[in-house]
């Protein structure tokens, strides 16, 4: 009788479950605090100095949250997990190249990534990085593990 | 090739671009429409400033 295999295969499962629904916490508490307070938001996007016209910030400011809802949703109802999980890699990729280059300039910004409610040390450039890269890492980690079987998505 | 880009070329190859785009699609309706719903914070469809009415003489 060959247990390890089982044995280890359920504990991938576990921890593909686990990291699905904390992404997808995450990605929907972030999007929904944003929500609440666009204009909040667009001041932190603007903060960043990035060389980018007034409209891309607006546009982003108003899209941004309902991808990261959107997202996390997917993610923890397990549908279309393959091709949301890259969405989500790409948006922790622009969030650390954002972050990074704020850091590296040495700017005194509130990150914005959980919008008006979290303030002081957690939304400190360095401290919003260091989560972005984990978030990152989370989420290439979860793109790189086969579709779960158990996935009930009719589509 | 090692182990890393070969399973990153497996995990691209597996994701179906029609469903990024239904993603995307559905979160820029959802951002427009909801940018209109609002009666305050608008960023996209500002509302116009009310006009000023000036109150009758005599009131």
């Amino acid at each position: 009788m060959n247990i390890a295999p089982e044995g280890s295969g359920r504990r991938k499962r576990v921890t593909r479950v686990a990291v699905r629904w904390t992404l997808g916490a995450v990605f929907i508490g972030a999007g929904a605090l944003k929500l609440v307070h666009p204009v909040a938001f667009y001041a932190d996007l603007l903060a960043y100095g990035i060389d980018a016209p007034d409209w891309f910030f607006r546009v982003v400011a108003v899209i941004l949250p309902w991808i990261e809802i959107l997202g996390g949703g997917l993610l923890i109802a397990d549908w279309w997990t393959e091709s949301v999980s890259f969405l989500v890699a790409g948006m922790c990729l622009v969030f650390v190249l954002a972050l990074g280059q704020a850091v590296l300039r040495g700017l005194d910004l509130k990150c914005g990534c959980f919008g008006e409610i979290a303030a002081g040390w957690f939304e400190q450039p360095l401290v919003a990085l260091v989560r972005a890269g984990v978030l990152l890492a989370a989420s290439i980690w979860l793109l790189l593990r086969p579709p779960d079987v158990t996935s009930k998505c009719p589509f | 090739m090692g182990a890393f880009p070969k399973a990153l070329v497996r995990a691209v190859s597996a994701i179906r671009f029609w469903r990024l785009v239904v993603v995307l699609l559905a979160s820029v309706v959802a951002g427009l429409f909801s940018d209109w719903l609002r009666t305050d914070q608008r960023l996209l469809f500002p509302r116009p400033l009310p006009a000023f009415l000036p109150m009758e003489p005599g009131r």
